[in-house]
């Protein structure tokens, strides 16, 4: 009979509740309303945190055996000890420590979660080799050289403070150490859109402090900008007053927020004159040109005046940027959202409505148009937007030729036996011989564990093998073969997605990406700047500065695993924190509201 | 209402005395209060003995002090450690800042007066409305101002609590000595031209003969030396030489002190010296008048007054031409010899285009202001009357207020002048009698409790409906979130849509004028 018992919960905090810890286990549950305690079928306590489930809701007994099965084995024999992320409510730790003898330090950042483990499990049995931390600056406290376990569905809750107690635990600088504050504006809308949005949720993944700046809220304005006149001089005055607002507003955001780092995508509104100010801020830009050169030009205006400016091609393009003395420059492919692009359905799958035997999803472009009129008779489906509604393709176009989402497009790749994926082109008639660049579907795909044939591109054996990993046609011949023949070897399909898929997992998904551009630009020498009023700089800088006042010492060494901190960040700590206010908290509320009054 | 109390003002000098009213109310009900205020003004308060005892924010704050954050920290630390230790039983913060009411918070003692910022978003982003008189002061201030016919000491009074039957005066003083003229002015735009000051000055000596002195801070001593030497015998140049204490010694021998919205002019106030303030561009005299019994105010009559903002976007300022300095000078030997404003505003009032003259009543009502120059009223005068008996009886839950034939007598001038001047599209009697309605069926609202989307649209048709509401909506709505009081709403509310009927009934009669109270009654019965 599983049940929560107080004398469990009195007995544990005899055992490990010691100087922070203490603190934090005694003081009244904070984030009552973003968790619950479910029963599992088999009877025992699962946890729900902002309803998602830390256990399985039908065995967490098992899964916590099932889950040391797995990681036992990777515990080097040599290891002094063992450092688990995450604890929930613990049953994972507790058949860890019945099948290993070695002393086990145990990270778990959420007071609820801690206390709620505490009365379930009677950890004082283990007293002498178990220890449970909550701050990460206590991290200094775990031996070197132990064996680094994870509980994923844990970390999950707060990122940022698992990645930072990794990174502070193995040592060494890199983007990780910080949590950054990121600026990443949108475009108004088109294919880079999407993009910016994964970007912004793959550095939240990462524990990084990001906003969006979301543009596509003034699509409908662009439009009728558009709307208000024929003569195109006057659409251009009035496109250049409404550049220059959105401007401004983008400088508000930058003000206000005072970001470490821009990332712009492309077509977004970060104009040439803004991108001057910016610098003259001092504030790094990295571009992600996710076009092709060739066709958008206005590239030429924009790299010279960014920090990075990351391109999806190469070989014509990069030698002639630095033929430019443009040193700044990143070859960086797209990539996909796991979050959205993944093998799993979700809830509300439709596979009747998104799929066909011959899926394809994109828009209507000059090539495609005269491309897949071929393949109509393998039982073609078209989803995506701009087709030619009297062409006679259009009887073939789903969701009347309506603008798709991604997660709907998720649905699509997974749920249809063969997807095509044809890169657009306005000049051919097919595929274009001379294609270079890799569009973000043929990964997207990839990571939603779908099977597809896609046209040959340059750069893409760099990214999956072709024939192993991906299936790829040359014309139209080929392709009309390749989708005969996979269209009755499911087997074939499967092995073949699966393997795009790990390899997506492993080396292409947004995450990979953004963890690569900002390790080159760490390695260019980026690092988050310090400013003066209201001081945003190093924990370790400020906690020279405040050597001679140990409270103050004590409070800042809180925030070490945040590498840098503004008020920001040390106002955020005490609202996480808990009652009453201290006189040094008390203190950094004032400072952060005169400096609030400043406008800084 | 006893014990030791901590008043939070962050203001300038010329505030920090218009909160004299609040914190003698204060004392009189047996605190001791400390006044918290910025460093650069707290040697003035302590020389003018504004509390029991004045502190000064330390510099931690300073964003002009080159010094690192730590050191910062620390010493904000010391501060609130001392002041927590102190003991303090509760604190009243008058000003909207984010700094005195987190400090207020921080000390973990009963706050009156502003307890939260407003608009700023609470925990989880729930927008934060204010109630009360911090409510009111913010309404005001955001988009009802020119309509605002309260004054900022009596708002301030009221927060700290339900104001006294007796209203602070000040002690009347008369002397016959100078004239004391205050160059200053908080910004450009609200300063006379040096050139009307002068003419002024020579005026003075010309009309009254007496001595005049010019007062002012030190960047206005070059002016100051420039009349001087231009206006001749007579006239001294005191600007830049006097500290708070030395000011004061000034003002309270002076006859008459002559100012537009200044420190100086609300301490002649405070000391009971007849003032004459010059009131344009964005400094309202309803709000920042000389908070003394008879104290005259000249203020432009420009439509546009007063300005949003501090003027800088205005074309052309021409509301500092007025009035003519001549007849200035007249006036100010007039108060001089003692004359009120009734027999002034007889006598120069076909002699001041462009500005009206208005006399201070103080009432158990709060500071009160009387034209003496006849005016026509217009429907957004009388609604201004109308809100201001309306937010008085809401936030003081009081009745005590003149007649609201003695009040529109007041903004009107005299019970000869026409009702209004401008019919505009909907008659004056249907406009009034359509805010009674919509006050009527916003209260029942209030009571019935309605909550939600349904609420919501109901509040949207009723300002669509009903548009002369807005004032009363950007009050309880906008800033109060609808969270107000609700008995003394109901009872201020009653009384609205009956004052409304009033003046409905009475522009329906459409004679032109108001009634005397006699006529009053008869119609009423």
């Amino acid at each position: 009979m599983w049940q929560f018992d107080e004398s469990v919960f009195r007995q544990n905090m005899e055992s490990f509740a010691e100087g922070s810890l203490r603190e934090i286990l005694f003081r009244p549950d904070r984030n009552r309303e973003r968790w619950e305690i479910l029963s599992s079928k088999e009877g025992s306590p699962s946890l729900l945190w902002d309803n998602t489930s830390l256990h399985s809701r039908y065995d967490p007994v098992k899964e916590g055996e099932r889950w040391v099965e797995g990681v036992i084995s990777s515990i080097p024999e040599s290891a002094p000890g063992i450092l688990l992320l995450g604890l929930g409510l613990g049953y994972h730790l507790f058949s860890l420590l019945e099948r290993s003898s070695l002393p086990v330090s145990v990270f778990e950042p959420v007071p609820d979660i801690l206390r709620a483990s505490f009365r379930l499990f009677p950890w004082y049995r283990f007293k002498d080799r178990l220890r449970f931390f909550s701050e990460p600056s206590d991290i200094r406290k775990v031996p070197g050289g132990a064996a680094v376990l994870s509980h994923v569905p844990s970390e999950k809750i707060r990122p940022d403070l698992y990645r930072s107690v990794r990174k502070l635990y193995e040592g060494g600088e890199s983007p990780e150490t910080y949590s950054l504050r990121v600026l990443v504006v949108s475009p108004v809308s088109g294919g880079s859109y999407p993009i910016a949005r994964s970007v912004h949720r793959s550095l939240l993944r990462m524990g990084h402090r990001a906003s969006l700046f979301d543009a596509s809220v003034f699509e409908g304005s662009i439009r009728a900008i558009g709307g208000q006149t024929r003569i195109d001089l006057h659409r251009a005055q009035l496109r250049g007053l409404f550049q220059g607002f959105l401007s401004e507003m983008i400088m508000a955001r930058i003000v206000s927020e005072k970001p470490d780092l821009i990332i712009g995508l492309a077509q977004s509104p970060l104009s040439p004159e803004l991108l001057e100010k910016i610098r003259e801020l001092g504030i790094p830009v990295a571009y992600w040109f996710v076009e092709d050169f060739r066709i958008a030009t206005y590239w030429e205006r924009v790299a010279p005046l960014v920090t990075s400016f990351a391109v999806i091609q190469k070989e014509a393009w990069i030698p002639a940027l630095e033929a430019r003395g443009l040193t700044n420059v990143l070859y960086l492919p797209t990539g996909a959202d796991p979050e959205i692009f993944r093998p799993d359905s979700v809830a509300g799958e439709d596979p009747a409505r998104y799929s066909a035997p011959l899926a394809f999803m994109g828009a209507g472009y000059y090539n495609r148009q005269h491309f897949l009129r071929s393949l109509v008779d393998l039982g073609l489906a078209i989803w995506g937007a701009d087709w030619d509604p009297g062409d006679p393709l259009s009887r073939h176009v789903r969701e009347e030729g309506r603008r798709i989402s991604p997660e709907e497009a998720a649905q699509i790749y997974r749920n249809s036996p063969v997807n095509l994926n044809l890169h657009s082109s306005v000049y051919h008639r097919g595929v274009n011989p001379d294609g270079d660049f890799v569009n973000p579907r043929t990964f997207e795909i990839a990571a939603c564990g779908g099977f597809q044939i896609v046209d040959r591109r340059s750069l893409l054996p760099d990214l999956y093998q072709p024939g192993e990993e991906i299936a790829v046609f040359d014309d139209e011949s080929s392709c009309r073969t390749l989708v005969k023949h996979y269209r009755t070897r499911e087997k074939e399909r499967r092995e073949m997605a699966a393997l795009a898929l790990s390899r997506t997992l492993r080396e292409h998904t947004i995450d990979c990406r953004m963890d690569h551009w900002l390790s080159v630009l760490f390695e260019q020498g980026f690092r988050p700047k310090n400013t003066s009023f209201p001081g945003r700089q190093t924990v370790e800088t400020l906690m020279n500065e405040a050597s001679g006042d140990p409270e103050l010492s004590r409070f800042l060494d809180r925030f070490r695993s945040l590498g840098t901190v503004d008020l920001d960040d040390l106002e955020r700590g005490i609202r996480l924190g808990e009652a009453p206010v201290s006189d040094t908290e008390a203190a950094v509320l004032l400072m952060r509201e005169f400096v609030r009054e400043a406008g800084a | 209402m006893s014990g030791k109390c901590l008043v939070i003002q962050e203001a300038r000098l010329g505030d920090l005395i218009q909160s004299v009213p609040l914190i003698d109310a204060l004392t009189k009900r047996g605190s001791r209060t400390v006044l918290l205020v910025r460093p650069g003004i707290a040697s003035a308060a302590r020389s003018l003995s504004l509390a029991h005892d004045v502190r000064a924010w330390p510099a931690f704050g300073d964003p002009g002090e080159d010094r690192p954050l730590a050191g910062r920290l620390s010493e904000a630390r010391e501060f609130v450690g001392a002041l927590r230790r102190e003991g303090f039983d509760r604190a009243v913060v008058l000003n909207h800042h984010g700094t005195g009411i987190m400090l207020a918070r921080l000390l973990g003692i009963p706050v009156s007066g502003f307890e939260r910022v407003f608009d700023r978003g609470g925990e989880g982003g729930t927008p934060t409305h204010l109630s009360g008189w911090p409510g009111y002061l913010v309404a005001s201030s955001r988009g009802i101002r020119g309509l605002n016919r309260i004054h900022l000491s009596d708002m301030w009074a009221g927060f700290g609590g339900v104001p006294d039957s007796a209203p602070f005066a000040p002690p009347s003083k008369k002397s016959s000595g100078p004239v004391v003229v205050v160059l200053g002015g908080r910004s450009p735009y609200r300063r006379w031209e040096p050139e009307a000051i002068l003419s002024l000055v020579r005026n003075l000596r010309r009309v009254d003969g007496g001595e005049v002195i010019l007062s002012g801070s030190p960047e206005d001593a070059p002016l100051g030396e420039l009349i001087e030497r231009e206006a001749g015998d007579g006239v001294r140049n005191m600007a830049g030489k006097t500290d708070v204490e030395g000011l004061s010694l000034l003002l309270s021998g002076a006859g008459v002190v002559v100012s537009p919205d200044t420190a100086p002019l609300h301490l002649a106030a405070l000391l009971g010296v007849p003032t004459v303030g010059l009131f344009f561009a964005s400094a309202l005299f309803f709000e920042t008048g000389a908070y003394r019994d008879g104290a005259l105010s000249l203020v432009t009559s420009m439509e546009c007054y007063p300005c949003a903002g501090e003027g800088a976007d205005c074309p052309h300022r021409s509301c500092r031409n007025a009035p003519d300095p001549e007849v200035l000078a007249r006036i100010i030997a007039g108060v001089r010899r003692g004359e009120d404003g009734r027999v002034l505003g007889k006598a120069y009032s076909g002699r001041l285009p462009g500005v009206d003259l208005w006399e201070a009543d103080l009432s158990s009502g709060g500071l009160l202001q009387r034209i003496r120059t006849p005016r026509a009223l217009t429907r957004e005068r009388i609604l201004a009357r109308l809100m201001r008996r309306f937010e008085w009886r809401y936030l003081s839950k009081t009745e005590e207020l003149p007649s609201l034939v003695s009040e529109l007598e007041m903004e009107s001038g005299d019970s000869s002048t026409p009702l209004f001047e401008d019919p505009g599209n909907v008659p004056l009697s249907l406009w009034f009698r359509r805010l009674g309605e919509g006050a009527d069926l916003y209260v029942r609202l209030r009571e019935q409790g309605i909550e939600g989307p349904h609420r919501e649209k109901m509040i949207d048709r009723l300002a669509t409906d009903f548009p002369m509401m807005w004032p009363l909506l950007h009050h309880l709505e906008w800033v109060e979130g609808g969270a107000g009081l609700l008995p003394p709403l109901v009872s201020a509310s009653r009384a609205l849509v009956r004052e409304a009927s009033e003046v409905s009934n009475l522009a329906g009669r459409s004679a032109g004028k108001i009634p005397t109270n006699k006529e009053w009654v008869y119609v009423a019965v």
